[in-house]
């Protein structure tokens, strides 16, 4: 009975780990779904809108963090360093500005859940009723 | 006994603190929220962070060469030699951006370079405003967009190698104009195309050039079109420019005399890829200016694979004059206005950290024919030679230089 149990649970955290990961989330008013595509232009700054024309709220993990890394590993591809290359391209240009960075998971999720037009993206395990999940990598 | 005299009056004190809260939580629950909805009205699009920054870019570079060649500086101005240079690739840049609007702002660019003795120069300051249908018009000092990274010239941190290949990006000596632009975005399906046109003029400084007068580009106008296309980058650009100078002072290009509203042409393609780990760049460059003045042609090709922090890269490049028939009864103008050399480099970028990156670069020039192979040593040596009537040989037939550089932006 013991060893079930252990099974039981092993494969119970096997499975919660392989289920937690990075989601894009937005306000519960705002796009029901986004493509891979779509966030990763926002994340770019290719395109500043949102589906319904209103002008997104980007927000970004801090610099360095994990969820960053796994973020943009699974939709932009860029490494940090990559992606401060690509920022610097456009900042010495003046042709846009990185998105703002927040530190906070939880202050994310304040953030878009107050904000129309937000976009952000935070584990799965930290998502609830006040934000909804519009992309899952 | 004493103690229990001094804790009842503190229990007491501490329960009708207590009681105090509790009568009065949901007057400081709205109060709180009050005070977050004023927090978070200033951190919306008002707040002076969102409306300015300030931005900087820094290149510490240390070039040195195997001899006195001077390769690495736009064809007759010194570039590298066996002395270690610690000015000619080093610069700060410092900008600053000032939204007036949501799509109306002001952007000024102050670059100091080691080879000018730091002193600032404006390399950008320009209002930009951008209209709701896909397009932004700049006015004021702006880049001319000529090549692929002419926008992000001096930001070593934002390219691959050590230094633009230079045997492409030396050809034209003007990198900003005082002018107008109009960029016109737009997206294709899953591409995305910007159409830019440039008018302005600029002046070449004689301080920079090797011509000894200050040469003017007038009525400078010019097309680009980019089309980014998944992992591709595709980019084609045609500029055109009336150059007027006074006597040309150059000893060795006296002969030139003057330009006189000579018509000035510059076309250029190029194409880029960059799927994340591997990267390939390649420029194609043609200038013909009217006159005595050399007509290139130019192009290089850049490989790199990233691993890592570490990004290696080879690059293949090649310049040559395409108007030497027309010096050919002119010894001392073919001296040195006949340009032939090809040069490799090989190279590695480290990113240090996400803001600092560290490269080295060795790259070595030769194949320069009967050219002096645009190194004003040489040119100077061949019209030695034959002011003292012998045959108008080069003193150099190759060189190697080692760059070292550390590029941060912050």
């Amino acid at each position: 009975m013991k060893l079930l149990a252990k099974v039981a649970l092993t494969a119970a955290l096997i499975s919660g780990v392989a289920q937690a990961g990075v989601v894009v989330i937005a306000n519960p008013t705002g796009p029901d779904s986004l493509s891979k595509s779509q966030v990763s232009k926002l994340y770019l700054g290719k395109s500043k809108k949102l589906p319904n024309g209103a002008k997104a709220e980007v927000i970004e993990q801090a610099a360095g963090s994990f969820i960053r890394g796994e973020f943009h590993d699974s939709v932009t591809g860029k490494s940090d360093s990559q992606l401060q290359a690509y920022w610097s391209r456009l900042i010495f240009t003046g042709k846009g500005k990185p998105p703002k960075t927040i530190g906070s998971s939880a202050l994310i999720k304040s953030q878009v859940a107050s904000h129309a037009n937000a976009i952000a993206y935070i584990d799965s395990s930290e998502v609830d009723d006040s934000v909804k999940v519009v992309f899952t990598p | 006994m004493k103690k229990v005299f001094i804790m009842l009056p503190l229990a007491v004190a501490c329960a009708s603190q207590f009681a105090i809260a509790a009568t009065t939580d949901a007057q400081r629950l709205a109060q709180l929220e009050q005070e977050l909805a004023i927090l978070q009205e200033a951190g919306s699009y008002d707040s002076l962070s969102d409306r300015m920054s300030i931005n900087g870019f820094f290149t510490g570079q240390m070039g040195v060469a195997n001899n006195d060649a001077g390769y690495g500086n736009r064809p007759g101005v010194e570039g590298y030699t066996s002395d270690p240079n610690f000015s000619l690739g080093s610069k700060l840049g410092l900008q600053g951006t000032f939204a007036l609007t949501e799509q109306t702002q002001i952007v000024g660019q102050l670059v100091s370079r080691g080879v000018d003795d730091w002193t600032p120069e404006m390399e950008w300051a320009f209002l930009s405003h951008e209209f709701d249908n896909g397009f932004t018009t700049r006015i004021g000092r702006l880049r001319v967009p000529l090549y692929m990274y002419s926008d992000y010239l001096e930001v070593g941190y934002a390219q691959p190698w050590a230094n633009p290949p230079a045997d492409v990006y030396s050809i034209v000596p003007v990198s900003s104009y005082d002018g107008i632009d109009i960029i016109y975005d737009t997206d294709l399906g899953d591409a995305s195309l910007s159409l830019q046109t440039s008018y302005g003029h600029d002046t070449d400084d004689a301080e920079h050039n090797p011509l000894g007068v200050d040469v003017k580009f007038d009525n400078t106008l010019g097309f680009s079109a980019t089309l980014s296309y998944e992992e591709w980058v595709f980019r084609g650009t045609y500029f055109q420019s009336k150059l007027k100078s006074g006597k040309i002072m150059g000893g060795d290009l006296s002969s030139l005399q003057s330009f006189e509203d000579d018509k000035a042409q510059f076309t250029g393609v190029g194409i880029s890829y960059d799927n994340g780990s591997f990267l390939a760049i390649s420029e194609y460059t043609m200038s013909k200016v009217e006159g005595g003045y050399s007509d290139t042609e130019s192009a290089y090709i850049t490989l790199g694979y990233r691993i890592n922090a570490f990004t290696p890269y080879v690059n293949y490049s090649y310049l040559k004059t395409t108007d030497d028939s027309d010096r050919a009864l002119d010894p001392v103008g073919s001296a040195s206005l006949n340009w032939e050399r090809t040069t490799y480099s090989i190279g590695t970028r480290y990113d240090i950290s996400s803001n600092l990156a560290l490269k080295l670069d060795v790259t070595y020039a030769g194949d320069f024919g009967d050219s002096s192979g645009g190194l004003e040593a040489n040119s100077h040596h061949q019209i030695t030679n034959l002011k003292a009537g012998q045959s108008p040989l080069n003193e150099f037939d190759d060189t190697i230089v080692y760059t070292v550089s550390f590029d941060a932006v912050f």
